[in-house]
């Protein structure tokens, strides 16, 4: 009798762990996006994972953004949100705001180089791209606090990844060390890898959040064609949000979505090889998400106003 | 032992040990590694790793492809505009402010002009037509021009038409300059092609694709992007080697003759 319980109870035992575990999910697969969308590679292209390769989605370089809202042919782009904006507003681009779908993926990382370990007004940081870029207006604006006076800025994402990893500034002559870097993610990941020394001292945008009073960075949001009919419209919004969501709660499917596809080609679009993507899905450091943006117009006007764009009227939004 | 030291290939052969023996030091040198300055194992490893992907060859055709389309377009209009400009001195003057523009415009602002004007998947195209355009079509005004005129003259006093004289006279004398620019060119015009894959940030088939792809997602590991550059290299050498055995044939051919 005491046996034959022993067995039962460790047979249900058995039974309701593999109900939770979660790594018995099934991809099923998708369906084909019905209309045309553009997307600049890397992290506004990871929304669209399942459909990377499809023909009507051209994934490209970001400097092809302004020619997709000109142009007015695609269905819907996904893109910075105040590039978005701005066509809207300043050359009447055919499209409005619908969703946005990445809320920031960079992060202060310490090269190891600095002494004393703590953030001081003169550690030298290399913040990548202009003074007045992005990154450089988010970071500026969520580290206000700590008056940092030696921030270098050049280059790309790339270039700060490789500064990461040397530990100087490679595009300063007599290359200058440093003590952090301003990486975003996927590429932070490969140079955690490769530098032992560098670690992740503080999320942006944690900061900025802190900073804002709650508000997320609203980074790269979907736009709508104006000429597209609403079911089309709402159908691919409604798929998009739910592929998302499926990606997030379970990052172990981007072998089943990669399956035959090379390491090589999703370097193409995503910026990352499949093993990296979903490294990073798994604790979303790349900031995917999917909220709606007329039901956030707060947090985007503050976004907007951190990087110096005027908030929005209610007629940009879907 | 002097004459086997003088001779070309022995220079050839030695100068490719030489680059080898450079590449060797430098990489020895960095203690980067692959960071800064990638070995020779590492460059090979990495062409190794390449050479087994299907992604990797269709990029490398696709390369090629739009190459060879922008090649032979500005071939074809070097052929017909170079012959006429190496005819006439008046056309080769009223040309030549077009082609000295031609030559002077920085490539990478093409890059963006046709981008903006044309896909992202043609614009690269249209740029080695430019690029590719100007040299050819100086070497073959060149070489039209630079004929022995006394052989034209020659054959005209055996009854030789103008066609005649272009078609068996002219043209073949002007080869050894037509293959020059046809081989300087094209390695300029892979080159550029790369590079205008790069720029415009194409994802999809291409070398200059793959490098992109690999520099943003592999930030500290330079070796796909020497492997990708090596196999550039090799086939530009290959057709540098072609250019070689044909100027041969064309010799021997002519000697027979």
């Amino acid at each position: 009798m005491k046996k034959s319980k022993l067995i039962l109870i460790i047979a249900t035992s058995t039974m309701l762990m593999s109900c939770l575990d979660n790594s018995s999910y099934t991809y099923k697969g998708t369906t084909p996006l019905e209309i045309s969308i553009a997307a600049p590679k890397g992290a506004p292209a990871a929304a669209l994972y399942q459909h990377l390769f499809e023909d009507k989605v051209d994934i490209n370089a970001p400097t092809n953004v302004q020619t997709w809202f000109l142009t007015g042919t695609l269905d819907a782009i996904i893109a910075p949100t105040n590039a978005g904006v701005n066509l809207i507003r300043a050359k009447q681009a055919p499209y409005k705001l619908a969703a946005t779908v990445t809320f920031g993926n960079f992060f202060l990382v310490s090269t190891g180089n600095d002494e004393n370990k703590t953030l001081d007004p003169d550690d030298s940081i290399f913040v990548p791209m202009s003074q007045a870029d992005i990154p450089a207006r988010l970071f500026n604006y969520a580290y206000a606090s700590y008056n940092f006076s030696n921030i270098s800025y050049g280059g790309d994402n790339s270039t700060a990844a490789r500064n990461l990893i040397l530990g100087y500034n490679e595009l300063e002559a007599g290359h200058p060390s440093l003590d952090y870097v301003v990486v975003a993610q996927p590429a932070l990941s490969t140079a955690l890898a490769t530098n032992q020394k560098a670690n992740v001292v503080s999320s942006v945008q944690s900061k900025y959040k802190e900073v804002s009073g709650g508000k997320e960075i609203m980074q790269a949001s979907i736009f709508i064609n104006n000429g597209l009919a609403k079911e089309k419209a709402d159908a691919f919004l409604n798929q998009i949000e739910k592929e998302t969501k499926e990606l997030l709660n379970h990052p172990e499917i981007v072998k089943d979505v990669f399956a035959n596809v090379e390491d090589l080609q999703v370097q193409g679009k995503l910026t990352a090889d499949k093993a990296t993507f979903q490294n990073v899905i798994k604790d979303n450091s790349l900031g995917l998400g999917f909220k709606n943006a007329k039901a956030n117009k707060d947090s985007i006007d503050k976004f907007l106003e951190t990087i110096g764009v005027a908030p929005t009227s209610e007629e940009i939004y879907y | 032992m002097k004459k086997f030291i003088t001779k070309n290939y022995t220079a050839i052969t030695l100068g490719i040990i030489f680059v080898f023996v450079l590449w060797f030091t430098i990489s020895k040198m960095n203690p980067y590694g692959k960071l800064l300055f990638p070995s020779i194992e590492d460059t090979f490893s990495s062409l190794g790793e390449l050479l087994k992907s299907k992604y990797f060859y269709r990029s490398l055709a696709m390369t090629m492809y739009r190459t060879f389309i922008g090649f032979i377009i500005s071939f074809a209009l070097a052929l017909v505009l170079g012959i006429v400009s190496g005819t006439s001195k008046w056309i080769y003057n009223f040309l030549y402010p077009l082609v000295t523009i031609l030559k002077a415009i920085p490539t990478a602002s093409l890059v963006f002009i046709f981008l903006a004007l044309s896909d992202v998947m043609y614009a690269s195209i249209y740029i080695v037509i430019l690029l590719a355009f100007p040299i050819l079509y100086e070497a073959i005004a060149s070489g039209v021009r630079n004929v022995d005129k006394e052989v034209v003259e020659a054959s005209k006093v055996d009854g030789a038409n103008f066609i005649q004289g272009l078609g068996f006279i002219k043209l073949p004398l002007a080869i050894p300059y037509i293959l020059l620019g046809l081989l300087t060119s094209f390695g300029l015009s892979l080159k550029t092609e790369i590079m205008a894959e790069i720029v415009t940030g194409n994802t999809g088939d291409g070398l200059g694709c793959m490098i992109s792809a690999v520099r943003l997602a592999e930030p500290g590991n330079l070796a796909p992007i020497f492997a990708i550059a090596l196999v550039t290299i090799i086939i530009v050498l290959l057709i540098s080697l072609l250019s070689f055995l044909l100027k041969l044939l064309i010799k021997k051919t002519s000697s027979v003759e």
